[in-house]
């Protein structure tokens, strides 16, 4: 509906080639410290696109994304611990979160702006209590272990990689799904004036519900993949409040509302943590702190808006 | 289908202490453009927010096509073939106008293709007068295009009933002129129009038949030459100062 990707359609797709291309090659021949940060960056872009959906596409600033990946990775482990099998608990954690985040959406979407924003905040915390209360099911404050996998450390690497590459690539592809449909004009109206959207027919209740349920699905994916990567999760792992926060910077830094945006973004802020944890280890909050306002200050449509604005700056052509 | 488009029974509608609506009853019929007018704070938006599903009434029915809507959320109204313009415009300020209409026709317009919703819209804009802004971003429209925009969304709709909250207001004569004659071609369309206008010159030269509010109770319902020389209406309307001077109210 909207002219919301900017940068041309080539470029897009060729940089979307090579950073597959930059995956595979590390999947194939990296050591652990590259599949590491691969495998970062990949959850990071399952993140962001999740926090897209439903503060881009829809525009409520979301600060629940950590609620949704600890809620995907405590099902997942609580499942696993059961005795059900690691992908079969994951597709569960998805779905689980999405259900929950869809029920809570009906409540929670009536909130805007602000409002909104802290109402969904205090998700996250109160999942977190929940939790570290929960005794055995839950392992309380001492979080739970996950069954380790009888592999070479290796292989273990490759295998999460390739699982967060795959949810990674599925995140993009929900997201150009979701612009293309109905769908996606629904949120695209709720964005720009829910009133009118209202007005025209556009159901906003059930359309806001099932952005934060795809939201939600993306994002507990990731949790739960992210649990058995670590081995361990606890309340406070899972749940930290840097997990609502950071997809929210990647977005900035790629441009919300876009496709590729996530993506671009992910990957900045993963290349920008390594550099600045490395240089300045005691100063990392400030640093990213200061990113942070740079960019809202200089490059409020990200990345994606470098080429926009120098296409603007060229002569008003569409 | 009965001779009745829209029926309002006994409808009330009160905000905390204050009854903002008193006990309305009319009956809308296919065909009408009904002016709706009352001095400022009558309740003519909130009656237009109340038949839409912005607000539930507190008391009494509202029967569209046969079918009871109050209490129904407003994008079932829109579905249902019921539109309404805002009295303040709200365009999606960086769609295109042609989007902006297409999302009209793709949601309560029921057409969920888009290309084909695209077309509808286009032919929407034509008929307003819009077609050689179809492209620009919505927020870049004067107002007098914007007012013209929110009849093209609402006609997207494939309304059989809009209505039009001061489409006129603050429009330049010109433009005024351009707006009542597309108002008059909504209803050589067979789209029913209630209207809420201020301006007296836009009630009287267009509508069939006027209903007057006043602190949310209809004083008045009938012919605009009967309506308007009302004593009661002059007076709630225009004061009491206003009753000996027919031509005035014309001015």
């Amino acid at each position: 509906m909207s002219k919301r990707i900017f940068i041309a359609q080539p470029l897009r797709a060729t940089l979307m080639l090579l950073l597959c291309l930059a995956l595979a090659v590390v999947a194939a021949t990296g050591g652990s410290y590259w599949l590491r940060l691969a495998s970062t960056a990949a959850m990071y872009v399952v993140l962001a696109s999740s926090w897209n959906i439903v503060g881009g596409f829809t525009g409520y600033p979301s600060f629940a994304t950590a609620a949704f990946f600890g809620l995907g990775a405590y099902v997942a482990a609580i499942a696993q611990t059961r005795g059900l099998p690691m992908a079969a608990s994951w597709v569960a954690a998805g779905l689980f979160t999405a259900a929950c985040a869809f029920a809570l959406g009906l409540a929670l979407l009536r909130l805007k702006g602000h409002y909104f924003a802290v109402g969904s905040l205090v998700v996250a915390e109160v999942l977190r209590e929940i939790m570290a209360a929960g005794g055995t099911l839950t392992g309380g404050g001492m979080g739970l272990n996950l069954p380790l996998l009888s592999m070479a450390p290796q292989a273990i690497g490759r295998l999460y990689l390739a699982a967060f590459a795959v949810l990674a690539v599925a995140s993009v592809l929900l997201s150009w799904a979701v612009l293309r449909s109905r769908f996606g004009a629904g949120l695209a109206c709720i964005e720009q004036n829910e009133d009118a959207a209202v007005m025209l027919g556009v159901n906003t209740t059930l359309y806001k519900s099932a952005a934060l349920a795809l939201s939600a699905l993306l994002a507990g994916l990731a949790g739960a993949v992210y649990a058995n990567w670590i081995n361990y999760i606890d309340p406070g792992d899972v749940f930290n409040v840097l997990l609502s926060v950071k997809p929210i910077v990647m977005a900035l830094l790629g441009g919300i509302g876009t496709l590729t945006g996530p993506v671009i973004g992910a990957v900045g802020l993963v290349g920008l943590e390594e550099i600045v944890t490395r240089s300045f280890l005691d100063l990392t909050g400030v640093v990213l702190g200061l990113a942070v306002v740079a960019l809202v200050l200089f490059l409020p449509h990200g990345v994606n808006g470098l080429a926009f604005m120098g296409r603007s700056l060229k002569g008003r052509q569409p | 289908m009965s001779q009745h488009l829209l029926q309002l029974q006994g409808v009330s509608l009160s905000f905390g202490g204050l009854k903002a609506l008193d006990n309305v009853s009319f009956t809308v019929r296919p065909g009408e453009i009904i002016g709706l007018i009352g001095p400022n704070g009558a309740g003519k938006t909130t009656l237009v927010n109340a038949c839409t599903g912005v607000h539930r009434p507190s008391k009494g029915r509202i029967v569209f096509e046969g079918m009871a809507i109050q209490g129904l959320p407003a994008w079932r109204v829109a579905h249902l073939g019921m539109a309404r313009t805002f009295q303040i415009v709200q365009p999606f300020p960086r769609m295109s106008v042609l989007d902006n209409v297409a999302a009209a026709a793709l949601f309560g317009g029921g057409i969920r293709n888009m290309r084909e919703a695209r077309e509808f819209a286009a032919a929407q804009l034509d008929f307003v007068g819009l077609e050689d802004q179809a492209g620009k971003p919505a927020a870049t429209l004067s107002l007098a295009h914007r007012k013209r925009l929110e009849l093209a969304k609402s006609l997207a709709l494939k309304p059989r009933l809009v209505w039009l909250d001061e489409v006129n207001a603050g429009l330049s004569s010109a433009d005024l002129d351009n707006t009542l004659s597309v108002i008059r071609r909504i209803a050589a369309r067979g789209i029913t129009i209630v209207m809420i206008e201020h301006l007296m010159k836009v009630v009287l030269g267009v509508s069939t038949r006027i209903l007057v509010l006043k602190n949310g109770a209809l004083i008045a319902d009938g012919e605009p030459a009967q309506v308007i020389s009302d004593p009661a209406v002059v007076e709630a309307y225009l004061g009491a100062h206003y009753t000996q001077d027919g031509e005035r109210i014309h001015g």
